[in-house]
């Protein structure tokens, strides 16, 4: 019998409100001017952004849903989403700077960066793996083409490592997803949850596999060890805005996504967490030595990215109250201290390859603003305790550590501390004395990368004085025990 | 019924085979390649052709799963009223905002 799905508006306007601006930017770009549209971007992502506030529920309240419970708007989605948008405007508004130098001021990169958050935001509000699977490949294929925008080998080269591994990746996850389908009778994560309680071994078996799977093809999208090949070629192949876009969104997305399927749908299932742990140990290791040795500063953010893909996923071993809190806190606050560094390099550089490290040195006599902002975006990466890095690191190594990963704790904290050798050299190369001349781009008013940067580290100190601002609204547990409904 | 959808099947290329008029020509004896010559310029000869083949061929994809999508939703149409038809309608105009794409990019005008 044929019923028709339950379509609520509500839940969908946030989504609805992003895909317009996409449509719009792709239809009107044929009309009106590139910064006229990112302006029309912006502010429809401050509407999504507030659409996404109205659906926060109260307690005791239910969270709408649309769709059978395909789509769910409740508080998690909310505060995931809110961190996405936070990182879209970043990009958008760097990229009102700089995208003219880096040959991308198409009407093309604000739609595909748009119709990109379309699916950052369906990830977010996925019920069901279906949509999940949908937001994902939205993401992704829009940034693939984002990659490879600009006109040059680099952004080709980019481009295409990123497409074949992120097919590559996909491939992994629907294969993983069609054997928990198998598995347990059920898309939903809802219904996946209430599946793994009984089921026969050879079952069990299945769920297995396909829990596996899936962590593989999620390692490709977020980066983890073994399947982090392709990050530093990308991240700095890809013009600097793109970087930003990718290292910070992106990789927001699809930790929501494993938020949803690991934390939720398969909070239950046995095994993925013991070999999620190798997973990061060697994220650990890899992204903390690897960064130990890059000459040039957004290869070394790339790295750094893929660290703190490790420190991220951490969030995830702990229990699902804890560790979503913990994941929710310091993906907002690694969004923030990347954005805004990757803002800097994006403002400072003479070509897309970004800077080397050590023409950091004297920065602060010649532009003192970058100088400090770059500086407390770096001990921030670094997790030095007055800003909020310190306190996204804590929360995620303490998730961890009563959860049981003793000793990845105890390799976390020794990675870190490697760590705050490679942040901590282009710091103090900033405030060294230079008589050189200058190795930036000379010239340009910088307005939007100016209150980019600002925003950013001012909301990364906030956080690190006042951590409840943001974990005020994400410490409840029971906003993170319900990722796969009831 | 089975018999007599086969038997029309084999009858029609017999017939055809046995009775048709046979002119081979230079284009009908080349190995099918879409349309490329396979051994003079064609794909992997490594010479040009047009990247206009290409377009072409995504455009149809495109459409041809339009109308992959409208067939079943033809047969539910009458038991999902109003929702199939403000779907299908979301459907067509995101197709469109597409199309009015590459209508304005100039994919559409051949030479």
């Amino acid at each position: 019998m044929l019923t028709p799905p339950d379509v609520a508006l509500a839940p969908l306007l946030p989504i609805l409100l992003v895909l317009a601006g996409a449509v719009s930017s792709t239809v009107l770009g044929f009309h009106l001017p590139r910064r006229t549209l990112t302006a029309i971007n912006l502010v429809l992502l401050l509407l999504s952004a507030a659409a996404m506030a109205l659906l926060w529920s109260g307690p005791g309240e239910l969270p709408a849903t649309a769709f059978g419970g395909s789509l769910r708007a409740d508080n998690a989605a909310v505060l995931l989403g809110l961190t996405i948008v936070a990182g879209s405007m970043m990009a958008l508004l760097v990229s009102l700077d700089t995208a003219y130098r880096a040959r991308l001021s198409f009407p093309e990169f604000d739609a595909m960066l748009m119709y990109a958050v379309t699916g950052t935001l369906l990830i977010a509000f996925s019920g069901d793996l279906i949509v999940m699977l949908i937001g994902l490949e939205v993401m992704s294929l829009a940034s693939y083409v984002l990659a490879t925008l600009q006109d040059s080998r680099r952004a080709e080269e980019s481009g295409l490592k990123y497409f074949l591994l992120g097919s590559v990746g996909s491939a992994v996850l629907i294969y993983g997803l069609a054997l928990v389908y198998g598995a347990t009778g059920s898309l939903s994560y809802g219904g996946i949850a209430a599946a793994t309680a009984g089921l026969t071994p050879g079952n069990l078996g299945l769920l297995v596999g396909g829990a596996l799977l899936l962590l593989a093809g999620f390692g490709f999208k977020v980066a983890l060890a073994p399947f982090h090949q392709w990050t530093p070629d990308v991240y700095s192949g890809a013009p600097t805005t793109v970087s930003l876009f990718l290292s910070t969104v992106v990789k927001v997305a699809a930790f929501a996504g494993m938020l949803r399927v690991f934390g939720g749908a398969l909070q239950n299932a046995p095994f993925w967490a013991s070999a999620l742990q190798l997973l990061i140990a060697a994220t650990l290791i890899v992204g903390n030595a690897a960064s130990l040795f890059q000459t040039n500063f957004k290869r070394m953010l790339a790295y750094s990215a893929v660290a703190h893909t490790g420190f991220l996923a951490m969030a995830l071993l702990g229990t699902p109250g804890l560790g979503g809190a913990a994941l929710g806190y310091y993906l907002l606050v690694y969004t923030l201290m990347t954005g805004a560094a990757l803002a800097i390099v994006a403002a400072l550089q003479r070509t897309e390859a970004g800077m080397n490290i050590s023409d950091l040195r004297g920065l602060y006599h010649r532009h003192p603003g970058y100088a400090v902002a770059l500086a407390a975006c770096l001990a921030s990466l670094a997790g030095l305790p007055p800003f909020a890095g310190f306190f996204g690191k804590y929360l995620a190594f303490q998730a961890a550590f009563q959860n049981g990963y003793v000793w990845l704790s105890i390799l976390a904290v020794l990675a870190s501390v490697a760590a705050l050798v490679y942040y901590l050299r282009p710091a103090m190369l900033l405030f060294m004395p230079d008589r050189t001349p200058a190795r930036e781009y000379p010239h340009g008013q910088r307005p939007a990368t100016n209150l980019t940067v600002a925003l950013g580290v001012a909301a990364i100190t906030v956080l690190g004085l006042l951590p409840n601002l943001w974990y005020g609204w994400l410490a409840d547990p029971a906003i993170w025990e319900l990722l796969a409904g009831r | 019924m089975l018999g007599i959808a086969l038997g029309i099947g084999v009858l029609a290329v017999l017939v055809s085979a046995l009775l048709g008029p046979k002119k081979a020509s230079r284009a009908k004896l080349m190995a099918y390649e879409s349309g490329n010559d396979p051994e003079h310029g064609g794909v992997g000869t490594g010479q040009r052709f047009p990247v206009h083949f290409y377009l072409v061929a995504m455009l149809f994809i495109v459409f041809d799963i339009e109308t992959a999508f409208f067939f079943p939703l033809a047969v539910a149409y009458q038991k999902l009223v109003p929702f199939a038809f403000w779907e299908a309608l979301t459907f067509v105009g995101l197709l469109l905002v597409g199309y009015y794409y590459i209508l304005k990019k100039g994919v559409l005008e051949w030479t």
